[in-house]
C-alpha cells in the first residue's frame, strides 16, 4: 500500500500498555560491528551530532544504556535543542525502565516538535507505567490525530482502550475501539476487546450484539461458549443492562 | 470490457518490456550528452525571465564544457565565477544550450542525468519542466535552494524521467538556473544529459501481489509517471479484458477482480495508449483454487536472501533448474529480503533485478525482517517494504482481517498461510497480533496450516533463541496459539543457516528444557525412505485442524549467505551451514519439503502425511451375560472420541459421558460396565 504523506512515526517500542519494557537483548548480532563502524566515523568527525546520535541508538538497541547516555551527552553539547536527541533519550528511558525519565524527555521533544508521534507514544506508554492513565489517554488521542498514515496500527487503539479501562471509562474505551474499527476495518484485534469492555461495564446485550457481528472470528464451539457466558452474566446480574438504556 | 487485441500492438511495444533503467534503452535517442558545451552567465545579475525563452540572445554569454561550477576541482571542466567575495557569493548562475531534434513527436519520455549543487530550475523552450531542491514559490535571482547538497550528491549525477512535452521539431533551447543554498556556500556544480524515449520505461516489474481465488494485484513502476492499464485473458492470443486507472502514477497498482478460480490468465501492462510490458508466454498468473480444494501446490521459500550477490543468484538458479517449467504457486520471503536497510534501491537490486522472471508469474508473500526496518523496532507502516508490497489487511485473500499489513493470512487451496511480524508488532499474548491470530486460526478449516515470520523460535544459528528477546517472545507467546490450532510447519529466517526440527509440540522454554520425551511427537527425520518414516498427523477433514499434534520448525535463512554458528538446537533433526532454499510440495494429504542447496543437491527432506480421519462410528453392539454392553468404536486417524449414553432421544435429552478416548488410527472395543438395563439405551460417539 502506498502512503504518500505518511507521518514519520518511529515508535520504538513493541509492547502493549501494561507490559514491561524490552530487555536489553540486541535485535541483531552485528550490532557490535555497526557500533565499531560508527565509532570509526566519529573519530574523524567528532563534531557531527548525527554520528553520536546514531551510536547512542545502537548502544540502546544493544542494551548498553550507560554508553547510550554518554553518546547523548555529546549530542546535546553539539546540538542542544534537537528533538531527535530528546526522543532518543526518551527511548533509552523507556527501554531501561526509567519511565519518569522517558516522560520528561518525550515532553522535551514535544516542546521542540509538537507533532512528533514518536514522542507522544513514548510518553503515553511511560505514563501508563507511571500510573497516570488519564494523561496517557490524552497522548494516545494526540498520536492518533497526528498520524496521517492511511492505516494506523491496531495496537495504538488497543493501548488507549486499556488506559481508559484502567479508569473504568468503559464507554470511552469502547468508542475508541469503534473508531479504530471504522478506520482499519473489522478486525478481531479491536472487535473482541470491545466485547470484553461491554461485559465489564455490564452492557451484556451490547456485548451479545457485538458477539453476533463477530461470529466469523470464532469457531462455533468458542462462539457458543462465550455467548453462554455472557448470557449467564446477564441473567446473574439481575439488572437492566446499560446497553439497553 | 472488450479491448483491441493486445497482440496487435505487441510487435514494437514488447521491446520495452525488457528495458532496464541502467544503460541505453532500445529506441532511446541521445538529444545531448553529459559534458556538452553550454552558454553561461556568472555575473550575479538579475536576468528576470526573458533569458529562458528560445529567442533570447545569449551571444554575449561565455561558453564552456560541462561540468560547470567551482569548488570541486578537478571535476569542473569550466570554472565559473562566484564574484570574488567569499562571504557574498552569487546566488544564481545561468546556463543555456540549443540542440536539434528530428521526429520530436516520436518521444514519449525524457531521461535526464543531472548534476546540480544546490538547487535548479530547468526550462525547455521557455516552459519550466523541472524544479529540484528549490521552493515552490516564485523564483527570483536571490531565491536560495531548499537544502544543502553535500557529499556525494554534490558531485554525482542522478537520473530522472519526465514526460516528453514541449519538444519542437528542429532547434530547441534548454535553460537552467542553479541556485546556492547560501551566499557563502563553497561550491556550485552543473551538468545535464538529455535523451528521448519512444515509450515510458518499465523500471520495475511487472510483479504479482495479493492473489486470491477471484482477484489479483498487478504492480509495476514506470519512468516517468503514466496512467495504468492491464489487459488480460485466458488466451494468450486474445487478452479480452481490460482494467485501467486514469490517474498518472509511476507506481502502478492495479487490482483485477471477478476472476475465475483456479484459472491461468495471461496479461500485459502499460498505459491507456500503449502496452509497455506486452504479453508473452512467461507473463501469467494462476488464481487460487477454491479454499479447501486438494490441488497440488508448489511453494518456494527463501530467507535472508537479499545480498544481491552471487550467493543469492546461485540459490535462485538452483531452484530454477530444479523447478523447470513447473508452476510456482507462491513464494515466501522470510525477511531480510534486501540488505542492508530494506531501502527501495536495495529491493531493486536484491529482489526485482534478481527474480524478474518469477515475479511476473508467481505471487510473492513477504514478511518483515530486521533489515527491512534498518534494525528499527518501531511499529510503523512507513518502511519502504510497505510501499513495495501490497498485502492483505481485510481478508482479501482469505483468512480473518488483520487491519494491518504487518501480519496477515491467506488461503491457497488446501493451505492456510499465516504471516506474522516478529520484528515490530507486539508479541505479547494480549497484543493485537496475538488476538487476531487466535481468531484467524480458530475459523480456518484448511487441511494445512503454515506459518512464517522472521525470528525463529528455535535456533542455534547466528542468532540464539535462548537469548534473543524477539525469538524468545515468539516462542513463548505465539507458538502456543499456533500449536493449539494445529500448525503444521513454521518457517523463519534470521539465522543464516538451515535448521529443521523433528515433529515437536509444546516446547516453549530455552533449549536446555527441551525434553524429547515430552516435546517430540514423532522422532526421526520424517523421511519415508529410511528411519521411522514420514511424520504423521491427523487430518481435520474439512473441520478445524487438530491441535497439538506436532509441527516442524525450519530455519531457512541461508538463501543469501551463511554465518558460522554452533547449530544443533536439541529440537532440530538436521542443521547445516549451507546456502539454499526450501521447496514445499503439497499433494492432497502430504507435504514434501526439501532443502535445496545452491549446488542443486538436496541435503534434507521430510514428509508430513495427514492421515485421513472420518467421523467415528459404533458397531458390533453386544450385550454381555454379566450385564455389560460391549461395542466397537471405528475410527480413522488420531482424534479424541467422546462416548456418551442417553436413555432417550427426545429433544433436550441429556447425554452422559462414559469415556473420552484418544484413538489410534484403527478401532477399539469399549465396554460399558453395567450398561444392560431394562430400558432402552442409546449410545453415541462424537468428537469435541
Amino acid at each position: 500500500m502506498i502512503r504518500g504523506i505518511a507521518q514519520r512515526l518511529t515508535i520504538v517500542l513493541t509492547l502493549v500498555a501494561g507490559a514491561g519494557p524490552v530487555p536489553g537483548a540486541g535485535a541483531h548480532g552485528d550490532l557490535r560491528e555497526r557500533i565499531d563502524a560508527v565509532t570509526g566515523q566519529i573519530l574523524s568527525n567528532t563534531a557531527t551530532p548525527e554520528l553520536w546520535l546514531q551510536r547512542a541508538d545502537l548502544n540502546r538497541q544493544r542494551g548498553d544504556y550507560g554508553a547510550a547516555h554518554s553518546d547523548l551527552d555529546h549530542v546535546f553539547q553539539l546540538r542542544p535543542d534537537w528533538p531527535a536527541a530528546c526522543l532518543q533519550r526518551a527511548r533509552i528511558g523507556f527501554d531501561s525502565g526509567h519511565f519518569a525519565e522517558c516522560e520528561q524527555a518525550a515532553s522535551d521533544c514535544l516542546k521542540l516538535d509538537g507533532t512528533s508521534a514518536d514522542a507522544f507514544v513514548l510518553r503515553a506508554r511511560s505514563l501508563v507505567h507511571l500510573g497516570k492513565p488519564a494523561l496517557a489517554v490524552a497522548d494516545y488521542d494526540a498520536v492518533l490525530n497526528v498520524t496521517n498514515s492511511a492505516a494506523p496500527l491496531p495496537d495504538l487503539y488497543l493501548e488507549r482502550a486499556a488506559a481508559l479501562g484502567e479508569m473504568a471509562r468503559w464507554e470511552e474505551a469502547i468508542a475508541g475501539l469503534d473508531a479504530g474499527l471504522k478506520r482499519l476495518g473489522s478486525t478481531p484485534s479491536l472487535a473482541l476487546p470491545a466485547i470484553e469492555y461491554e461485559r465489564r461495564r455490564g452492557a451484556f446485550d451490547s456485548a451479545l450484539a457485538r458477539l453476533e457481528r463477530c461470529r466469523g472470528f470464532f469457531s462455533k464451539a468458542s462462539f457458543d461458549k462465550l455467548k453462554a457466558e455472557i448470557l449467564l452474566e446477564r441473567n446473574q446480574s439481575g439488572q437492566a443492562s446499560p446497553g439497553r438504556r | 470490457m472488450i479491448t483491441p487485441r493486445a497482440s496487435r500492438m505487441a510487435g514494437w511495444l514488447s521491446l520495452a518490456a525488457v528495458l532496464l533503467i541502467r544503460g541505453v534503452a532500445p529506441g532511446e535517442t541521445v538529444l545531448f550528452p553529459a559534458g556538452s558545451i553550454w552558454r553561461y552567465l556568472d555575473n550575479g545579475s538579475d536576468q528576470g525571465t526573458a533569458w529562458i525563452t528560445p529567442a533570447f540572445n545569449d551571444s554575449g554569454w561565455a561558453s564552456g564544457p560541462a561540468p560547470l561550477g567551482y569548488g570541486h576541482a578537478p571535476l569542473e571542466r569550466t570554472v565559473i565565477s562566484y564574484g570574488g567575495v567569499a562571504s557574498d557569493k552569487y546566488i544564481t548562475s545561468y546556463f543555456r544550450m540549443a540542440f536539434t531534434v528530428t521526429n520530436a513527436s516520436s518521444y514519449a519520455a525524457f531521461r535526464l542525468r543531472l548534476l546540480r549543487d544546490d538547487g535548479i530550475v530547468l526550462y525547455l523552450n521557455g516552459t519550466e519542466i523541472l524544479r529540484n531542491n528549490m521552493p515552490g514559490s516564485a523564483i527570483t535571482w536571490k531565491t536560495l535552494a531548499s537544502t544543502k547538497i553535500g557529499n556525494p550528491d554534490e558531485t554525482n549525477s542522478f537520473e530522472l524521467f519526465l514526460p516528453a512535452a514541449g519538444l519542437a521539431e528542429g532547434t530547441n533551447v534548454i535553460a537552467a538556473e542553479v541556485h546556492q543554498i547560501t551566499n557563502t556556500s563553497s561550491d556550485v556544480e552543473f551538468d545535464l544529459a538529455l535523451s528521448g524515449l519512444p515509450v515510458p520505461l518499465v523500471t520495475r516489474g511487472p510483479y504479482l501481489q495479493r492473489s486470491s481465488r477471484d482477484s489479483i494485484v498487478i504492480r509495476w513502476r514506470t519512468a516517468p509517471a503514466t496512467d495504468s492499464r492491464v489487459v488480460y485473458g485466458t488466451n494468450l492470443a486474445a487478452l479480452d479484458f481490460t482494467t485501467s486507472l486514469l490517474a498518472s502514477n509511476s507506481e502502478h497498482i492495479v487490482t483485477l477482480t471477478n476472476l475465475l478460480a483456479d484459472t491461468k490468465y495471461y496479461y500485459a501492462v502499460g498505459t491507456t495508449g500503449s502496452l509497455l510490458a506486452a504479453s508473452d508466454p512467461g507473463q501469467y498468473f494462476f488464481t487460487h483454487p477454491q479454499p479447501g480444494t486438494p490441488k497440488s501446490l508448489r511453494i518456494w521459500v527463501i530467507g535472508d536472501a537479499g545480498t544481491a550477490d552471487a550467493n543469492q543468484a546461485a540459490v535462485r538458479d538452483a531452484f530454477y533448474a530444479f523447478n523447470g517449467t513447473n508452476t510456482v504457486n507462491a513464494w515466501l520471503q522470510l525477511g531480510d529480503n534486501a540488505y542492508n536497510s530494506g531501502t527501495d534501491a536495495e529491493y531493486q537490486s536484491a529482489v526485482f533485478d534478481m527474480y524478474p522472471t518469477l515475479l511476473r508469474s508467481s505471487v510473492t508473500w513477504a514478511t518483515l525482517g530486521n533489515h527491512e526496518t534498518a534494525q528499527s523496532t518501531a511499529y510503523v507502516d512507513t518502511y519502504p517494504y510497505f510501499d513495495i508490497f501490497t498485502l492483505p489487511t481485510a481478508g482479501e485473500a482469505g483468512g480473518v482481517p488483520s487491519g494491518t499489513e504487518h501480519y496477515y493470512s491467506f488461503d491457497l487451496g488446501m493451505v492456510h498461510f499465516v504471516c506474522l511480524d516478529s520484528m515490530t508488532a507486539s508479541r505479547a499474548t494480549n497484543g493485537a497480533m496475538a488476538t487476531w491470530l487466535r481468531s484467524d486460526l480458530a475459523v480456518t478449516t484448511s487441511r494445512w496450516v503454515i506459518a512464517f515470520w522472521h525470528h525463529p523460535p528455535y535456533s542455534k544459528g547466528s542468532h540464539d533463541s535462548d537469548t534473543d528477546t524477539w525469538m524468545t517472545e515468539m516462542r513463548e507467546n505465539i507458538l502456543p496459539i499456533l500449536e493449539t490450532n494445529g500448525v503444521d510447519l513454521v518457517l523463519s529466517g534470521h539465522s543464516h543457516s538451515y535448521e529443521r526440527s523433528m515433529l515437536v509440540n509444546g516446547h516453549y522454554g530455552v533449549s536446555a528444557t527441551f525434553n524429547p520425551v515430552g516435546h517430540v511427537v514423532q522422532s526421526g527425520g520424517g523421511k519415508e525412505s529410511n528411519g521411522v518414516g514420514a511424520y504423521h498427523k491427523p487430518d481435520g477433514l474439512g473441520e478445524h485442524p487438530v491441535g497439538n499434534r506436532g509441527a516442524v520448525y525450519a530455519v531457512a535463512g541461508s538463501s543469501g549467505q551463511t554465518t558460522v554458528a554452533p547449530l544443533n538446537h536439541p529440537a532440530m533433526y538436521y542443521s547445516e551451514l549451507a546456502l539454499g532454499s526450501v521447496v514445499l510440495d503439497f499433494a492432497s494429504n502430504r507435504l514434501d519439503a526439501i532443502f535445496l542447496r545452491d549446488t542443486g543437491a538436496t541435503n534434507d527432506a521430510f514428509t508430513i502425511i495427514k492421515d485421513g480421519t472420518s467421523p467415528p462410528r459404533l458397531g458390533n453392539l453386544v450385550p454381555l451375560p454379566n450385564g455389560d454392553v460391549q461395542f466397537t468404536v471405528l475410527c480413522r486417524g488420531y482424534r479424541t472420541n467422546i462416548i456418551e449414553v442417553s436413555s432417550n432421544l427426545v429433544a433436550g435429552n441429556t447425554w452422559r459421558p462414559l469415556d473420552t478416548n484418544t484413538t489410534t488410527n484403527s478401532f477399539f472395543v469399549f465396554t460399558h460396565a453395567g450398561g444392560l438395563t431394562n430400558s432402552v439405551q442409546f449410545y453415541r460417539v462424537r468428537s469435541p
